[in-house]
């Protein structure tokens, strides 16, 4: 499979901007894009290939191409003899250039490690400075005077660490170490059948629908609202990887579910393998016959922008109410292109609430796509929606899981998911139960001045993961078990747990319970 | 792809939609003979079986045999003969084998697995390269993200570990999507074709049989650059055979130059590497190496960027675990101003009973079966046994010594009233899950007790004690594994 790896007309980047401003970014060769006060064209970028780096050429006219990677001449520091015990901080006195004199070497022409070289002559403290201080110094100036932006590949990667950098309230604080720890405790892989909900911008969606490249289902679920998965447009998904997700609420895959089940029951066989012929058709048909609770934008009504390659997003539910379409994780940088594409977004948004009336069988929604899962549930799901108290929503997900399917939830906060955990534990519906928190450390890595780094982030939120099993010995998991079933002998004693599976145990006496002295 | 094991990359890499329609359909989640499965007792005990018609598996909870497992949806609970208890049977995962396998090596763990699958930016299609493969542990979940359509070509220096990396990957049907080879990586690179400057004084690709010379024409064609072979005293030999476009594409595919989406090294001395690195990535190409020490990371960073790479980052991770239980925690006392201490008679005190002395107990108080239920938290799901010799309590994951509660007996009459408490016990369940139920595992759960003591002291003494579900990090916990430093082929 030939993953695309040049710059396409209409594709989306994530423009990064001297690595500290990121935004989505469609690239149009006609399009602009603001750099500082700076407005360039953007025909350069198309053609080039992902991960490309331009510098804003020395008149800031337009961006030009870098060769090598900046910064390469790291100062093998020699002396480590000078210390700081002579320099005095006198604020801007100890640079000898005005501002005025700056801003004129700027507007020159000299390029800006010209300008740095000045700057550093010109200070009264450079020469005496520590060679690392010297070091730090140049860099820190490079920053400010060459604009550096390179055009990153929007990957669940990138998206994630821009979101989390930027924007982390957005994502309730998921870092992409705790998303790439749920990516794997929750199986994820492709064929597989995945049941998502994602409360966080889609980032976890798009990380999902990644892993999936095209192969198995994803389904995006929500209980009562939909939720806003935006990020998701932005990933260049091709035909292929988006036909995999489909969007259903928890109510209606319930109810298919037990349509599925009764079917089976009844001895209608299921045949999975008509369905695959039509992989493109029912995705398309599934969203459009959804309720109304969940506009999309269908596949085939394209905005002006796209040429084919928007990804479906699911919006939120209030009718006319504005997509939160968020291009940008700061405030908003409106160039021309992104406006382009929110109007856009807006007109087929409206198509698609007008015209898809309200569809009065919640099951025919889910229900060609689910004829591909069979009844046998998800073999996978990643519950990220933190606002949802996670032991109700367990509650209500569980049954729609396949027995042995790895399922996770993720929470900024610890408690919930210690509740939930708890709550499974004693009913028994899960084991390899394990409440995480992914720790990570930065290192700054230099010669002479390697070291953790000094600023670093403090939480990446909680994951609790865990396996699913049958609750009773051989059942299917839909024969409406309920999770929270107030059998007593359920949550009661260790010995007692057992009745309800081994029927021919005789040894629930009281006083002998499995891990208790006797006296 | 849940079916990783079973189908595997059989089924996927052929036909990727009648695999995938193959794993969904109902009766591929049950078990069947040849199957790998995942026996679980409890989290630290778990082993991988392979299931055979006439197979057993015994344990302490009981006698099984493989054959009632058959058809059994993965999940079930199987009872064994002996009445003993039960073991669950789950479906693999490489999750699930990395804690199960057997180390031939020290392994890569989950926290740096999912780091590195997620860094690399690894999705199906891809070709990854990794070296060296040691026990496999990062290549089944390496598999699991480029399948279908994608590579993983691992090499192992140690011959016969090699082999066995390769037939346990035969075993779990992984062979269409990863290549075991035996090489020496950090004396020879990765296998290139244009070894100009490459891993300096080394014949690169010294070990690689000779190419054909339909190959040869195909290089020419695609890649003209690499031929300037002779001139770089490159050790290539062109024979002068002809073979079939399929058997030149499969000569030609051993040679990376070029061609690789990402590469991870967990290796002494990567930097040795890295100029080879950058020769086999594409560009925007990414790459991890995995070091415990930092001084194997300085030198891996200054070769980095010394060849073209950009956008380093060193991180370490861990996943810290937390452990969860049911904690009853004790209020100030209002009616009558007194503080009502944790030392009165039918407390709890918690301490560690691993050079517990024979006289203290082991004792229960009225809540204390749902207490020590939540303490022994594992215990649920374990295997069920009814087995009474066993009576310590045991901890959560990876913490040895074990935890119970103990109280120190300051009365007789209290050992009388625990007797009494200890016969009603199942009456003290049904309170204490009713309370559970009505209110949930999250609320506060008030519930008056009178301790004997105080009843006898002051009638009007009532202490209260709210019974929560707490988490806290485990204390054992791991320090270090190693550094990950990535980096991304400027491009």
């Amino acid at each position: 499979m030939d993953d695309n790896c040049m710059i396409r007309e209409g594709d989306s980047i994530i423009f990064d901007e001297r690595g500290e401003k990121m935004s989505f970014m469609k690239v149009k060769a006609s399009g602009k894009v603001k750099v500082g006060k700076l407005t360039l064209s953007m025909q350069p970028f198309v053609g080039a290939p992902f991960g490309a780096m331009f510098e804003v050429s020395a008149d800031g006219k337009e961006f030009q191409r870098l060769k090598r990677p900046p910064g390469e001449e790291v100062t093998n520091v020699l002396d480590t003899e000078r210390d700081n015990s002579n320099l005095l901080d006198r604020n801007t006195d100890n640079q000898k250039l005005s501002h005025d004199e700056i801003e004129a070497l700027k507007q020159s022409g000299k390029s800006g490690s010209e300008i740095i070289a000045e700057l550093c002559n010109n200070s009264a403290t450079f020469e005496s400075k520590t060679e690392f201080s010297q070091d730090k110094y140049k860099r820190k100036k490079a920053k400010k005077y060459m604009i550096h932006v390179t055009l990153r590949k929007p990957t669940a990667r990138a998206i994630c660490q821009a979101y989390y950098d930027k924007g982390p309230q957005r994502v309730f604080n998921l870092r992409f170490d705790s998303l790439a720890a749920m990516l794997s405790l929750a199986n994820i892989g492709a064929g597989g059948t995945a049941l998502v909900i994602d409360n966080c911008m889609g980032v976890v969606l798009g990380a999902v629908m990644e892993r999936m490249g095209g192969h198995g289902i994803v389904c995006n679920a929500h209980v009562d609202m939909a939720y806003s998965c935006d990020v998701i447009k932005s990933m260049n998904f091709t035909e292929k990887e988006r036909s995999v997700l489909f969007s259903s609420s928890v109510g209606s895959l319930k109810k298919a579910f037990q349509e599925q089940v009764s079917k089976l029951e009844a001895g209608v066989t299921l045949h999975s393998n008509q369905c695959i012929t039509e992989e493109a058709e029912p995705v398309a048909s599934c969203m459009e016959d959804s309720k109304l609770s969940e506009p999309t934008l269908a596949t085939s009504t394209s905005d002006a922008c796209d040429h084919g390659r928007t990804a479906n997003g699911v919006l939120p539910t209030v009718p006319g109410t504005v997509p939160s379409v968020d291009n940008n994780f700061q405030a908003v940088n409106t160039s021309c292109t992104e406006v382009a594409l929110i109007d856009a977004g807006m007109a087929s948004l409206k198509t698609a609430s007008t015209s898809k009336t309200h569809s009065g069988s919640s099951t025919g929604a889910a229900a060609p796509c689910l004829l591909k899962l069979g009844s046998a549930g998800f073999s996978s799901c990643i519950l990220a929606a933190p606002r949802m108290n996670p032991t109700s929503l367990m509650s209500q997900v569980l049954p729609l899981l396949a027995p042995s399917a790895a399922f996770v939830l993720y929470s900024p906060w610890s408690q919930p998911l210690a509740e939930c955990m708890h709550q499974l534990q004693t009913s028994k519906s899960a084991v390899l139960l394990q409440l995480h928190e992914s720790w990570m450390r930065p290192h700054q890595v230099l010669p002479m001045r390697t070291h953790p780094e000094m600023m670093c982030s403090g939480t990446g939120g909680y994951i609790l993961s865990g396996i699913k099993v049958c609750t009773s010995d051989g059942s299917t998991p839909l024969t409406g078990d309920s999770l929270y079933s107030s059998k007593p002998s359920s949550i009661h004693t260790l010995g007692a747990g057992a009745t309800e599976c081994a029927p021919d145990c005789t040894k629930n006496l009281p006083g002998r319970k499995r891990g208790r002295k006797n006296y | 792809m849940y079916a990783i094991f079973r189908d595997g990359g059989q089924g996927v890499a052929n036909t990727a939609d009648s695999g995938a329609a193959r794993s969904l359909s109902v009766s591929d989640r049950n078990i069947r003979t040849g199957d790998l499965v995942i026996v679980y007792e409890s989290p630290q005990a778990m082993k991988a079986v392979t299931i055979t018609e006439n197979g057993r598996y015994d344990n302490r909870f009981g006698n099984f045999a493989m054959k009632d497992w058959i058809g059994k949806p993965y999940g079930s609970k199987v009872y064994g003969k002996g009445g003993k208890g039960w073991v669950t049977l789950l479906e693999p995962t490489p999750e699930l084998w990395t804690l199960v396998l057997r180390h031939r090596t020290q392994i890569l763990y989950i926290a740096d697995i999912s780091m590195i699958c997620f860094n690399l930016e690894l999705k199906p299609g891809h070709v990854v390269l990794e070296s060296g493969t040691g026990s496999a542990s990062l290549t089944h979940s390496l598999a699991r993200a480029v399948a279908p359509g994608g590579h993983v070509y691992t090499y192992e220096f140690h011959k016969e570990r090699a082999d066995e990396a390769r037939k346990e990957l035969e075993a779990h049907r992984l062979q269409l999507v990863v290549t075991v080879t035996h090489r020496d990586i950090m004396a020879l690179g990765f296998p290139v074709l244009n070894t100009a400057s490459a891993v300096k004084g080394q014949p690169v690709i010294s070990a690689a049989p000779p190419l054909s010379s339909t190959a040869m024409e195909v290089l020419a064609a695609s890649a003209p650059e690499v031929m300037r072979l002779e001139d770089e005293g490159a050790t290539v030999n062109p024979c002068n055979e002809v073979v079939s476009e399929a058997d030149a594409a499969a000569q030609l595919s051993i040679y990376h130059d070029g061609n690789v989406d990402a590469i991870f090294l967990d290796l002494p001395g990567p930097w040795k590497v890295v100029e080879n690195a950058a020769r086999c990535l594409k560009p925007n190409g990414r790459f991890c190496s995995f070091s415990p020490c930092i001084e194997q990371v300085q030198r891996t960073s200054e070769e980095l960027r010394r060849h073209g790479f950009t956008d380093m980052h060193t991180v370490e991770v861990l996943l810290r675990e937390y452990e969860v239980s049911a904690e009853r925690l004790y209020e100030c006392s209002r009616s009558t101003g007194r503080d009502v201490t944790v030392h009165e008679p039918g407390s709890l005190q918690l301490r560690n009973i691993s050079n517990a002395d024979e006289n203290t107990l082991l004792l229960q108080d009225e809540a204390a079966p749902l207490q020590e239920r939540e303490n022994l938290k594992e215990e649920q799901d374990h295997a069920g046994s009814y087995d009474d010799a066993k009576m310590t309590p045991r901890i959560r994951n990876h913490i040895d010594s074990p935890r119970g509660v103990e109280v120190d007996t300051a009365s007789k009459a209290d050992s009388q009233s625990h007797k009494r408490r200890r016969t009603e016990e199942h009456g003290h369940d049904d309170e204490a899950a009713s309370c559970l139920e009505a209110h949930g595992p999250a609320h506060v759960n008030l519930k008056a007790t009178r301790g004997p003591k105080a009843a006898l002291e002051d009638t009007k003494t009532l202490s209260f004690h709210t019974t929560s579900v707490l988490c806290r990090p485990c204390v054992k916990a791991r320090g270090h594994t190693g550094y990950l430093i990535f980096a991304r082929k400027f491009v």
